[in-house]
């Protein structure tokens, strides 16, 4: 009964179902099935399932906004019943995101701000030319982990690095992850910058995020968690 | 070529319907492309055993689908967030205004581009180059020499530069306008030092807002109206404040207009079909939006950042052939590479695209952009030598032809494509003095240059 239940709500998901979805996760707490099986067996096995047919064009980028709205959805629900007792759950993780000062491109963006949300992660997008003060100011507001920053250009990709330095000089650097991406990026220049994380694409960006919350260590990192791969 | 004045363009970009961002995103492009696709009969057409289409009906079918899009949605405005939409009338009016050919650069070293039809026996034009990629000031001048050297590319596409006298260059900064300038001085000393003082040039690279774009283009000892100038439309039809700026400064200057937009498979179009609708609605519109006389609009692979995928080399074919065969103005297309300097991969790559690019009629053929233009330095000529070879030996080739080509070089990269080598940097493959390829990447390009010269493709 709880198995089809869940495999329902991979389906939901997977298809992009927000009234599936939420109507699943109600019968699956209704069932006795947890918050944290219902997010790995059920919201997380959707991702994957999304992930999967994104990387064959069985899906594209409309479709994977409809899952992460499903996602968002369920968890919503999930977060009234989640146990204060995080013992064996991904600790919850608040991140910003956006493109930098000057650049407007925001595909990869929001491929990845998607895949984030769909994943769990509690996503604030800022958008598109965003600078680095918005950065800093909504990441206090919302009391987030992470700071997300996309470059698809070589004249915008400083703004990362300014970033880094902004908060460097106001001590507030080991307050947050930053992570970078977008196609002027890559390793050398994530370590050149000395920011936490790099992924290549939209998926290895959701595995940085997640490796940099399970880990014990705090901002910054020694060496950045590099996944391009 | 001003059918609708840019004035009146900017009214209605100022005025037209108002569209949230998403919505734009989602609802109209997303949705309206799909629905386009199944009323037309389009959904399926993809053929991944054929990645070149070699069917007038299918071109034209697109063509039709794209026109429609064109006349249904307009192109949005970011900063306004309107639609600039046209009516029908206009639309066909403005594909009726041929510009059969434009010259860039000047004597002896002018480029003519003409205006082709798919299988043309014109030979295309090679505009190569680092094509965006950062590089460093001090290799500037031999990296763009090394490919400026080769008399088979007829015009450089710059990198972008990082640093200006040792000044970190970012975006809307004044040091961003003073780099524009600068960038054309190196670059017009590469060209100068490869003996083709008057090589057409294509800037302004390293302008990320209209400001390099401002300090780069038009200004003296900058760009010159006989240099190609660059106006990049974002995906998905989408235009600003920035684009309508430099578009403002070239008619003021008084420069034909390229304008260029990459729609991608497996982002809001979705599928290869879908990015090719997309793509042949670009076209239509960059010549009103931003008064283009050489449109550019090909196709992207949202997952693994290049054209040379599968999906994207044959979305690429066909709406290149439905530009080609309804719009007499020289088109563009883009080889957009994701292996490195030094490998086959990226030669194998360039030459797929290649062939797709020319026999679908496109005019100018803008690249290499070697290991996606993300790597400081990773570009070199040879590559760039190479894919012009493919590229003008395509000339006069048949679809059907280059479509067996393509389905034999596409085995030797494509399972790549999600992790592909990124080979090595100018100064890891090149004398940086001599401006000769190591003998390693000479080997390897020797060798891929033998291979499909005895396959057939005429080098």
């Amino acid at each position: 009964m709880a198995e089809d239940i869940l495999n329902g709500l991979v389906q939901a998901v997977a298809e992009g179902n927000t009234e599936s979805t939420v109507e699943f996760t109600r019968k699956a707490l209704q069932a006795g099935v947890s918050p944290t099986e219902i997010f790995m067996k059920g919201l997380s096995k959707g991702l994957e399932v999304v992930s999967e047919k994104f990387s064959k064009l069985e899906l594209f980028l409309t479709d994977m906004m409809l899952s992460a709205d499903a996602v968002k959805a369920s968890m919503e629900i999930l977060q009234t019943v989640i146990s204060s007792d995080k013992q064996g759950q991904t600790r919850p993780a608040n991140l910003v995101i956006g493109t930098v000062s000057g650049d407007i491109h925001d595909i990869g963006k929001n491929l990845v701000s998607t895949m984030l949300s769909v994943a769990g992660f509690a996503v604030h997008d800022l958008g598109v030319d965003v600078p680095v003060k918005t950065f800093t100011t909504v990441a206090q507001e919302k009391q987030a982990n992470i700071m997300a920053l996309s470059s698809l250009m070589t004249t915008t990709r400083p703004y990362q690095r300014k970033l880094v330095e902004y908060l460097n000089d106001s001590g507030k650097r080991s307050d947050y992850f930053i992570i970078i991406g977008g196609g002027a990026t890559n390793p050398e220049w994530t370590r050149e910058i000395k920011a936490d994380g790099y992924g290549k694409s939209a998926e290895h960006a959701v595995k940085v995020c997640k490796q940099l919350i399970e880990r014990k260590a705090s901002p910054p990192l020694d060496l950045p968690v590099i996944i391009q791969s | 070529m001003c059918l609708i004045p840019f004035i009146e363009i900017l009214k209605r970009a100022e005025g037209g319907p108002l569209c949230e961002p998403k919505e734009w995103d989602v609802q109209i492009i997303s949705r309206k492309v799909r629905s386009i696709i199944q009323d037309r009969g389009l959904k399926g057409t993809y053929d991944p055993q054929n990645p070149i289409n070699v069917s007038d009906s299918v071109a034209d079918d697109f063509f039709e689908a794209g026109f429609d899009l064109a006349q249904e949605v307009g192109m949005y405005c970011i900063d306004t967030q309107r639609m600039i939409k046209f009516e029908e009338e206009e639309l066909r009016e403005v594909l009726g205004e041929a510009v059969p050919y434009i010259i860039f650069g000047k004597h002896p070293d002018q480029t003519i581009l003409r205006a082709r039809k798919p299988e043309d026996k014109t030979p295309p034009a090679a505009f190569f180059g680092p094509f965006g990629m950062p590089i460093d000031e001090d290799l500037w001048i031999p990296i763009h020499q090394s490919t400026a050297q080769y008399r088979v590319v007829d015009a450089l596409v710059p990198g972008t530069l990082e640093k200006l006298y040792g000044v970190e260059i970012a975006a809307r900064t004044p040091i961003e306008t003073l780099a524009g300038k600068y960038e054309a001085i190196l670059t017009r000393e590469a060209v100068r030092r490869a003996g083709r003082p008057n090589m057409a040039l294509a800037g302004t690279e390293t302008s990320p807002t209209e400001y390099g774009h401002f300090g780069g283009y038009g200004v003296p000892g900058g760009y010159e109206t006989t240099d190609v100038n660059i106006v990049l439309a974002v995906a998905e039809l989408k235009t600003d404040y920035t684009m309508l700026h430099k578009v403002a400064h070239i008619l003021n200057i008084g420069a034909p207009i390229y304008s260029g937009h990459r729609s991608m498979v497996g982002g809001f179009p979705g599928t290869p079909e879908g990015a090719a609708v997309v793509a042949v609605a670009a076209a239509i519109l960059e010549m009103l939006v931003h008064q283009a006389m050489i449109p550019g609009a090909s196709t992207f692979d949202a997952r693994y950042s290049c054209n040379t995928s599968r999906e994207t080399v044959w979305a690429d074919s066909v709406s290149g052939q439905a530009q080609s065969r309804h719009i007499t103005r020289p088109l563009e297309g883009v080889l957009s590479t994701i292996a490195g300097p030094c490998t086959d991969m990226l030669l194998y790559e360039s030459a797929a695209i290649g062939l797709s690019v020319v026999v679908s009629g496109r005019s100018l053929l803008w690249g290499v952009r070697s290991a996606g233009g993300a790597h400081k330095n990773f570009g070199t000529g040879l590559e760039n030598k190479f894919a012009a070879e493919v590229a003008k030996a395509a000339a006069g080739m048949k679809r059907s032809d280059a479509n067996e080509f393509v389905k034999r070089i596409m085995p030797k990269y494509e399972s790549k494509l999600a992790n592909a080598p990124l080979g090595k940097s100018f100064l890891e493959c090149y004398d940086p003095v001599k401006l000769k390829p190591s003998r390693e990447w000479n080997e390897i390009y020797s060798s891929v240059r033998k291979e499909i010269t005895d396959w057939g493709i005429p080098i």
